[in-house]
């Protein structure tokens, strides 16, 4: 799903952030990314979701070098992808129902599926009665909770999730923990990148540590491919080309 | 073409049209005033030629004066003679120097008019432009009646087509000019907001959105705001012709009356269609224009 081949990355100044990076995330498996603020994470996941290009190796993603990808083949390649940010990044004159439909819309989804899915996917997180909230009326939690809504409304083979926990307590963040592994096992990839060493304490997957620029791999004591129990509400008719 | 649903892209965030609106309705009402003007230069310029041409004037001077020296034929019965012989000639008809005193007599008086030497006016009217040999016929009259003046009014004419052609091509330069200024002024909000909402731009691409798409927002947002602003400069335009073709159509109304401009100043039928076409022009203008400018400034965004 993912491949690093040697993957050197450095920005203009100052010592590479990342070296002699190699790994892969297979389909179906749950990673915590960790490291201290500024070790590179946000950079990896970056690399991963084409904002950025390795200074030196191979990514691939989807079985595609991202060199190779044109402005449209990012753009679809993106629509595979959940992309959960730590700002949360929701549009603020929008309401929650309609930052959560934006992957559909960009991805030309009927407005009758529309109108049925988004309220499906508010119940998943916990918002059914925040459906026409703004988002500067909802706590961070809630926030998030849309932003993840949105990150997964469109079924992606892949979620990102950067520093999904930074803004909000311990108590919520392992209930989005929770959310993140339900959506695991529904058969997602999934990548969350933290600092909290509770959660990675709590929900023992495999993780990815990077410290001094150097990529390292804990196995992690849960098996790594999980068993899809439950579907997300909704969904077959989201298939995706 | 606009997004159903939310509006991703706001320009600005008050809601008021703002500087663009201003822009384009402004732009719109002067655009529609030019292309008035234009068409109505063309509308006269042709209402009078079609007036005139198949009009030939003949003066004849000291019409009764004889040509020969029996004194049997006066000069105007040797240019009448010649008329005859001349082929193409439809309708005659003689305006002598009884009937042009009377015409002059109430703006001179009795004693000015009778110490006049009237020429004698033969009004021709042509059948076909192509059967009458102007030039010979005024050899032969030059030859047998000396001094006789045959004015086909082209002169006249072709002074009143180049300057009515000026006047639409005048015209349609400005509606040219204000149509580049409108575009460039979506140009700016377009690239303005592409700036305000950057980061906005940049999550719509985060989640797999096409340059197309996010350009088919700022369509939404131009043309949300342009379209109104096109119509209601475009309606007051509209009301302003009317006016003045109003002014102008006004029977009591001196010089104007006088002048043939026809009904509603004018104008016709197809003017009027275009002129309500034009705010529906730069409408289309602005829509186009703003995609090509989002385009173009995202392909070069990262």
């Amino acid at each position: 799903m993912v491949r690093f081949e040697d993957v050197e990355m450095r920005y203009a100044v100052g010592s590479p952030i990342l070296r002699g990076a190699n790994f892969e995330l297979a389909p179906n498996t749950f990673h915590f990314l960790t490291g201290k603020s500024g070790a590179g994470k946000s950079s990896l996941l970056r690399m991963i979701y084409l904002a950025l290009l390795p200074s030196r190796g191979r990514v691939t993603v989807f079985d595609r070098d991202t060199k190779d990808l044109t402005r449209a083949e990012i753009s679809d390649t993106r629509r595979r992808l959940g992309i959960v940010s730590q700002g949360f990044r929701l549009i603020e004159h929008l309401s929650a129902r309609e930052n959560v439909a934006l992957p559909l819309r960009i991805a030309g989804t009927r407005e009758a599926v529309i109108r049925r899915h988004v309220p499906e996917l508010l119940d998943w997180v916990g918002l059914s009665d925040q459906i026409d909230a703004l988002p500067q009326t909802l706590s961070g939690g809630q926030q998030q909770r849309v932003a993840i809504a949105r990150a997964v409304i469109a079924r992606p083979a892949l979620l990102l999730a950067d520093e999904p926990t930074g803004n909000v307590d311990d108590r919520i963040a392992f209930r989005l923990l929770y959310l993140f592994e339900e959506l695991h096992r529904t058969g997602t990839t999934v990548v969350v990148a933290t600092h909290n060493d509770a959660l990675c304490g709590e929900f023992q997957h495999s993780r990815l540590h990077i410290s001094s620029g150097r990529l390292s791999r804990i196995p992690g004591k849960i098996p790594e491919t999980g068993t899809p129990c439950r579907a997300l509400p909704g969904a077959p008719d989201l298939a995706r080309d | 073409m606009v997004g159903q649903g939310a509006r991703e892209i706001t320009i600005n965030r008050n809601g008021s049209p703002g500087f663009l609106g201003w822009v384009v309705g402004a732009m719109v009402y002067v655009a529609v005033l030019s292309a008035a003007g234009a068409l109505f230069a063309q509308s006269v310029s042709q209402r009078w030629a079609s007036s005139l041409t198949g009009v030939v004037t003949i003066q004849v001077l000291a019409a009764e004066q004889p040509v020969d020296a029996e004194n049997t034929i006066t000069r105007l019965g040797a240019v009448l003679e010649i008329l005859r012989a001349t082929p193409g000639i439809g309708h005659l008809s003689i305006l002598d120097r009884k009937s042009s005193l009377a015409l002059l007599q109430p703006w001179l008086g009795q004693e000015l008019v009778e110490k006049i030497d009237l020429p004698t006016m033969i009004d021709l009217r042509i059948l076909g432009s192509a059967t009458l040999d102007l030039d010979g016929l005024r050899q032969r009259l030059q030859r047998r009646t000396p001094g006789t003046i045959v004015d086909d009014h082209g002169l006249w004419l072709s002074r009143v087509a180049a300057l009515t052609a000026a006047v639409e091509r005048g015209g349609w330069l400005i509606v040219l000019l204000v149509g580049v200024v409108a575009a460039v002024s979506v140009i700016f909000a377009v690239l303005s907001g592409l700036w305000v909402n950057r980061e906005i731009v940049e999550l719509l691409h985060l989640m797999g959105a096409r340059d197309g798409y996010v350009a088919g927002r700022f369509q939404g947002y131009v043309l949300a705001v342009a379209l109104p602003a096109s119509v209601i400069g475009g309606s007051f335009a509209i009301a302003t012709v009317m006016a003045i073709a109003g002014a102008l159509h006004n029977p009591g109304g001196g010089l104007g009356s006088g002048l043939k401009f026809g009904g509603l100043g004018g104008l016709r039928t197809l003017d009027w269609v275009i002129l309500c076409a034009v705010p529906f022009v730069f409408a289309a203008l602005t829509l186009i224009t703003a995609r090509v400018a989002a385009l173009v400034t995202l392909r070069r965004m990262v």
